[in-house]
């Protein structure tokens, strides 16, 4: 296994579902893996079940709490909800990617220049 | 903070694993339900909609094994699987865990046990304040062998007032006292000291208070007790305080209750009683002095400050006693000597030896079975567990099974130390303290870990190099895990061999002590003799001086009546009366002495003491010169008295010592004098090994004694058991007088023989012990090294090695290593023997015999131990062992298979019912297959009829392709990258096909082909073969006959058959290659050894000719072959041959050619055609057509002057013929093809003429094909004009000339062949030479 690789993935797709979450209150993984499919127009082929390890690391990192919930269908379903911390992380994580972003995308340029 | 609640929550699930292992099943369960209705939503079939939820989803498998890493610790769920795993793993073998573990739980107990005597005895500290600041002091003269020596209260107050290193000194002396009673009278064992002894140890009386310096001035009698006296005498009751008992007559009034346990310095007494402390006259008396040093003063000193001091008080002591110095010595290390010090050390040490040496055993045993387990390693490997993961694993197993090794280990101390004060030496202090306390049992968590490591990395390191070598590509010529195992093995073999006989030679020399100890003569008879103690009553003691004379004589007249009884006893045969048998202190003391040169003082260190009549007869001691005392050296006779040897060599230098007369004291002194009547032999009754102490003695009918010591000889074989008779004729001899410590004599000595005996006894037992281990060990490495080496062995007996051979093969293994051991072990024994000379008695550290007898025996133990699988060895079939070759390696690989499919079923918690038959299926066809490929095909069978498949093939890794015997995809094709995208089975439907091909004409047309090629293999789904880095092949499977696809289940099923499928696949790779690389070592090993073997060790003479003969191996081994014959009738025969091929193949061909060649040139009238006949027959029978040789054969006969020769094939040789200046060079082509390719070929024959000088030069193409570092050929021309130039010489001289120069040749550059050069020269007639 290589944690470093999967760390940066998690990392990406950690802030997807918070901001999934702070968009759309509490829900439950699949519909959470629904909305980051949709909102990425479906361009982003998401292995659904990357997402459970994703929402654990963020449970256990304290920015999203879950419960015991039902579904719109009456199945028995996990519900995240973003906790107070997770909100304030929202914010760092969301400037931390523009920054690395903005980094790649003027890299991007340079090397298109030269 | 953050990683602190990830742990947190990590432990926290390790907790609840199971919960929520269950409700990450549910979650994704109403995750792929939400998904189909979605999809169904959609429109999709509700198969479709759950099979694109299951894409959509993902590995399932994957996703649970990513969420439980991050969920726990995978560090701690790992070692809790590594745990089970390593219980299980363990409980499957279980002769190696019983083995293992017995072994080291010996060793782990018999170290525990051994140290918690040296923590009881030497590290734990002394029971008293500070203990580390306290030390006696000894006054001592070591000029007149004087070592602690007591002194003087006055001079214990002058260093007291002088010292600035110590806080305060104290003094003791255990003293005797007689305990009235209601049931008679009793001795006593008491302690006389000094009133702050107590406070200067730091003790506190249990009960009560301690002495007062003003009480202890008065003189009142009040005493303290022990724990034990109170419990005895008083049942542990409060009331004891102030209650009174009868010292000696005196009432003593008992004002304190000593801690349980409480002694100083050896002395364990009953009553403690105070003296003044301080006296203002010097007296003769001695007290044992003990100081507490001020803190932060060190020992060295107050040693250097005791020494000034007692220089200064030189001057204020009588001229006897001066030059006297002061010791200061630890209280630690007095209290246990430094004998028992050194001993307890080298004993801890010496089973610290045995404790390595079975761990090396049990490294040994696992490495082997790591060797064994290669492939269950190759197979957890393929399944993807890292290098990290298996050391882990089987450090784990390791330290489990030294952990209950441990356990059972400590088990074992802890009745050992119940043993320990039966077997221990009685005078070893403190040993009623030796228990298990935290340090002991931390000792032992220590070296169970450390054998649990020891044990478990040897073979963990070499299973991570065997890995490491298995995932490179090309193995090369490292050396092989199996390899690396051995060497350790070996070295593991050689080190318990030198710790052995470290420890053999420290058993061997304690043991010559011992028998040099008890060949001393002792000068009396413990035999048989029984002792005991006798006390005179009270009122016989003087009060004044005036009743003195009276008291004397009542004494001499108990002490008569007492002998009288005693010897009206039936069984008694002697009995005699010692004031003090065992009198302790030897002081130093003026005596006054007659001798020839006059009246001289002399200051000696002697002992005095008072025998009756009988006393030398009952022991025994010889008389040497003199009379014994009799009946008539009474009170009124004058005064005589005996010495012993030690004494007249002391006193009167040994020489005409009777009839001269003594005085005690100096010549001015008022004492009388003694007339010299007898000597004794000196008795050595403080051990053997003490030297003698001078002794005088006089009439216990002059100067009776207060207390007596009685020993009586008995004809009884238990003098024990006459203490009831004696008790009772004392008795009747005297009403009061107390009797006591009775016992035997023998029982007496044996206390001073005590320390040595354990010693050597515990010592013996741990070498033999050690020994024995290393027998096992070694037995274990040949027989293991046997068992692997079945096939070399067969090979070597069917190239012609005897039994005895292979015999001496195996004993030679063994003795290498035992011997190399050997060198090493005596090497370190010499070392550390001078480190332990101290306990040695009469023999030296470096004692020759002992070495030489250890060093044998142990040669002998190893021979013996290599005996069985030498016998083994000698049994192996080398038919048997050459056909099974292929055999056996294909059935240890297949039940290696079979048992990691077992493990894989096992281990994997998947109770799928389809899965678990089809692994079983999988397992029952490689269990009847026959090879690799069968495995794979009855498995492929079992797959297709499970899952109903209309078809089925798989494509194996080769190169830079997949394929089977039908198909091929390239490795970088279409289906390949996509594999390695999805590592899931692969649908492709005829639709997907067509899409497919579509994408690929349009923008990836190196594709089509392959595309086109599967699509015609009616492949449905599509089952990668997985290991964890690399994919081994691909199962092609057709759709399920009579249905549409497979199910959810199936495919799951498929994909975790492609699991196992993978696993065998790879696991005969491996095996394949291991195998190839390993036979390919030893085939280039046998080759060159078989080469060696059947060349010629010499060439012949003969009278007329000179022979020679060179041989340059090549390195990868090539079959040159030449031989010397000696026939009869004086003819020499040469042959070379050059045999097709290399390596082992070769060379066994090469024997063929040798052994027939040998058999026909012997049979008589045979012609060098008819010979090249036969040989072509016998080796085209033995080996068929595939091998042949060239070979070229000659005889010289007639006395050097005809040569017949036939030429089978080979490069012809040379006749180099010197006439009248000029040099002639002659081909000798005639013969005949090849040797072995066709049934029947006819050979010709030539003959030609010798003359003087002929050089026959026969070589073999490896001479002019040798390559020099430009790539130039040597060429024949080249060898022609050498030969040219060699006219004249003899063979040896052209022989060497010819291989120098081809060495030059061929220099750095690479041999690709053997060069070998045959070489005869007829001699130039009547000894005449050419000058060329």
């Amino acid at each position: 296994m290589a944690p470093d690789k999967s760390d940066v993935l998690y990392g990406t797709l950690g802030l997807l579902v918070i901001k999934t979450l702070e968009a759309m209150g509490p829900l439950h993984g699949y519909r959470i893996a629904r909305r980051i499919e949709q909102i990425s127009g479906d361009q982003l082929a998401l292995n659904q079940g990357t997402l459970y390890p994703a929402l654990l690391k963020l449970e256990q990192l304290g920015w999203i709490s879950s419960k015991w919930g039902t579904s719109e269908s009456g199945r028995r379903v996990k519900i995240y909800a973003l906790t107070r911390a997770g909100r304030r992380q929202l914010d760092e994580e969301e400037a931390q990617w523009q920054r690395a972003a903005s980094i790649v995308e003027r890299f991007l340029k340079i090397s298109d220049i030269s | 903070m953050t990683r602190l609640r990830i742990l947190l929550s990590q432990l926290w699930a390790l907790v609840r694993a199971r919960q929520r292992d269950r409700d990450l099943d549910d979650e994704i369960a109403s995750h792929l339900a939400e998904a189909v209705d979605d999809y169904e939503r959609q429109g999709l079939s509700p198969d479709e909609a759950r099979w694109a939820a299951q894409r959509s989803f993902g590995g399932v498998t994957q996703t649970k094994e990513v969420y439980r890493e991050i969920r726990s610790n995978m560090w701690l769920e790992d070692v809790a699987r590594d745990l089970r795993h390593g219980v299980r793993t363990l409980r499957k073998s279980p002769a190696f865990t019983t083995a293992a573990a017995a072994t080291l739980a010996l060793a782990i107990g018999a170290n525990t046990a051994m140290v918690s005597v040296l923590n009881a005895v030497l590290l734990r500290p002394l029971p008293y304040r500070t203990p580390d600041q306290l030390a006696m002091l000894w006054t001592e003269d070591p000029s007149q062998n004087l070592r602690e020596g007591r002194a003087a209260l006055w001079d214990v107050e002058q260093w007291r007032s002088q010292s600035r290193s110590f806080e305060d000194l104290a003094t003791f002396d255990s003293v005797s006292r007689t305990l009235a009673g209601a049931d008679g009278a009793e001795r006593i064992v008491g302690a006389s000291v000094s009133p702050n002894l107590l406070a200067l140890l730091g003790i506190h009386p249990a009960l009560g208070r301690s002495f007062s310096t003003e009480e202890a001035e008065q003189q009142q009698r009040l005493v303290l007790i022990s724990q034990r006296f109170w419990q005895a005498r008083f049942a542990a009751s409060p009331d004891a305080l102030g209650a009174s008992i009868v010292l000696d007559g005196i009432p003593s009034r008992i004002i304190g209750i000593l801690p349980a346990g409480f002694q100083i310095a050896r002395l364990d007494a009953d009553v403690w009683e105070s003296h003044p402390p301080r006296q203002n006259v010097r007296g003769r008396e001695g007290w044992f002095v003990i100081g507490r040093l001020r803190p932060t003063v060190a020992f060295e000193h107050a040693q250097a400050e005791m020494s000034a001091i007692a220089r200064r008080l030189d001057g204020q002591l009588p001229e006897t006693e001066r030059n006297r110095g002061i010791s200061v010595v630890p209280l630690t290390l007095y209290t246990v000597g430094s004998q028992s010090q050194l001993g307890l050390w080298l004993l801890s040490g010496a089973v610290f030896c045995v404790f390595l040496i079975a761990a090396a055993n049990v490294t040994s045993l696992s490495l082997a079975r790591s060797t064994v387990r290669a492939r269950e390693m190759a197979v957890r490997t393929a399944l993807g567990a890292s290098a990290g993961r298996i050391v882990r694993q089987l450090l784990t197993e390791s330290v489990l099974l030294a952990a209950a090794s441990g356990l059972i280990g400590v088990a074992l101390a802890v009745v050992a130390l119940r043993l320990i004060p039966v077997i221990g030496p009685g005078n070893l202090p403190r040993l009623n303290e030796v228990s298990l306390d935290l340090r002991v049992l931390g000792w032992a968590l220590a070296i169970s870990l450390l054998a649990g490591i020891l044990v478990g990395l040897a073979p963990a390191l070499t299973t991570l190099r065997r890995n490491l070598r298995a995932s490179r590509e090309e193995g090369g010529r490292s050396v092989s895990g199996g390899a690396a195992a051995g060497r350790i093995r070996r070295t593991l073999v050689v080190s318990e061999f030198a710790l052995a006989i470290v420890l053999l030679v420290g058993a061997g020399l304690m043991l010559r002590s011992w028998w040099n100890v008890r060949n001393i003569d002792p000068a009396f008879r413990p035999e048989r003799v029984l002792m005991m103690e006798l006390s005179t009553p009270t009122m016989l003691q003087a009060a004044t001086a005036g009743e003195a004379a009276g008291t004397a004589a009542r004494r001499v007249d108990l002490y008569d009546r007492v002998l009288e009884q005693i010897r009206a006893v039936p069984g008694v045969a002697d009995a005699g009366i010692i004031g003090d048998l065992f009198i302790g202190s030897t002081r130093l003391q003026v005596l006054t002495v007659e001798g020839a040169d006059g009246t001289a003082a002399k200051r000696l260190t002697f002992t005095s003491d008072e025998v009756s009549a009988d006393f030398f007869k009952t022991m025994g001691t010889p008389l040497l010169g003199g009379r014994f005392f009799s009946t008539g050296d009474g009170l009124e006779a004058p005064r005589v008295a005996i010495i012993n040897e030690a004494m007249a060599r002391r006193a009167w230098a040994g020489r005409d010592t009777l009839g001269r007369r003594f005085k005690f004291g100096p010549p001015a002194s008022d004492q009388p004098w003694y007339t010299v009547v007898g000597v004794v032999g000196s008795m050595r009754l403080q051990g053997q090994e003490r030297e003698p102490v001078p002794q005088i003695f006089v009439s216990l009918g002059q100067s009776p004694p207060q207390n007596a010591d009685v020993l009586v000889r008995t004809t009884s074989d238990d003098p024990q058991s006459m203490a009831g008779a004696l008790r009772t004729a004392v008795h009747r001899a005297e009403k009061h007088a107390p009797i006591y410590g009775v016992t035997t004599l023998e029982e007496r000595l044996g206390h001073y023989l005590a320390n040595r005996r354990f010693q050597t006894a515990l010592l013996t037992g741990f070498s033999v012990v050690a020994v024995l281990m290393a027998a096992v060990g070694i037995f274990g490495l040949i027989q293991f090294s046997v068992a692997t080496r079945t096939q070399e062995i067969g090979l070597r007996m069917a190239i012609g090695a005897r039994a005895g051979d292979i015999f001496r093969m195996v004993i030679g293994e063994g003795l290498t290593l035992s011997l190399t051991g050997l060198g090493i072990g005596l090497v370190a024994a010499w070392v550390l023997g001078r480190a332990g000379s101290s306990l040695l008695f009469g023999v030296t550290a470096g004692d020759p015999m002992t070495f030489t007898i250890v060093a044998m025996l142990l040669t002998t133990v190893a021979v013996a131990a290599c005996y069985v699988p030498a016998r083994r060895a000698m049994a192996v079939d080398p038919m048997l062992a050459l056909r099974d070759q292929q055999e056996s390696v294909w059935s240890a690989a297949r039940r290696k298979v079979e048992r990691a499919v077992r493990h894989f079923s096992s281990e994997d918690e998947q109770p799928a019912v389809p899965l678990g038959t089809l692994i079983s299926e999988f397992a029952a066809s490689v269990r009847g297959a026959g090879s690799v490929r069968e495995a794979a095909d009855a498995s492929l069978a079992a797959l297709q009829e499970r899952t109903g498949a209309s078809s089925v093939m798989l494509l194996e890794k080769a190169g830079g392709e997949y394929r089977s015997s039908t198909c091929s995809v390239p490795a970088a094709g279409a289906l390949l990258n996509l594999l390695r995208r999805y590592p899931h089975p692969l649908t492709l439907s005829e639709a997907s096909f067509a899409s497919w091909q579509r994408w690929a004409r349009a923008s990836r047309p190196q594709h089509v082909a392959e595309i086109d090629a599967l699509t015609s293999t009616g492949v449905q789904t599509v089952v990668p073969l997985r290991t964890k880095d690399d994919l081994v092949g691909v199962i092609l499977l057709g759709p399920p006959t009579n249905r549409e696809a497979y199910t959810t289940a199936e495919r799951q099923v498929l994909s975790s058959s492609g699991e196992v499928f993978a696993v065998i696949l790879e696991n005969a790779r491996l095996t394949d290659r291991a195998v190839e690389h390993e036979k390919v070592r030893r085939d280039l090993a046998m080759a060159a050894e078989v080469q060696r073997r059947l060349l010629p060790p010499k060439a012949p003479r003969s009278a007329a000719a000179t022979f020679a003969a060179f041989t340059l191996p090549a390195r990868t081994i090539g079959g040159d072959y030449y031989d010397f014959l000696a026939l009869e009738g004086e003819r020499i025969g040469i042959a070379v041959a050059d045999v097709s091929g290399k390596g082992i193949a070769a060379a066994l061909v090469m024997s063929v050619v040798q052994a027939s060649l040998r058999v026909i040139s012997s049979q008589p009238d045979m012609s060098p055609s008819q010979l090249a006949a036969q040989m072509n027959r016998f080796l085209y029978q033995s080996t068929g057509a595939n091998h042949y040789a060239t070979f070229f054969y000659a005889q010289v006969e007639d006395r050097g002057r005809r040569l017949r020769y036939v030429n089978a094939g080979h490069n012809p040789p040379v006749l180099v013929r010197s006439a009248h200046g000029a040099t002639e060079l002659i081909e000798l082509p005639v013969g005949g093809t090849v040797l072995g390719l066709f049934p029947e070929v006819q050979f010709q024959e030539a003959d030609v003429d010798l003359r003087a000088g002929d050089l026959l030069v026969a070589f073999t193409d490896g001479v002019t094909d040798a390559l020099n570092t430009a790539g130039d050929e040597f060429g024949e021309a080249r060898l022609k004009s050498v030969l040219r130039a060699a006219v004249g010489l003899s063979a040896g001289e052209v022989s060497t000339r010819l291989a120098a120069t081809m060495r030059d040749w061929i220099g750095d550059a690479e041999q690709h062949d053997d060069v070998t050069v045959v070489v005869a020269a007829v001699d130039t007639g009547q000894g005449a030479t050419h000058s060329s």
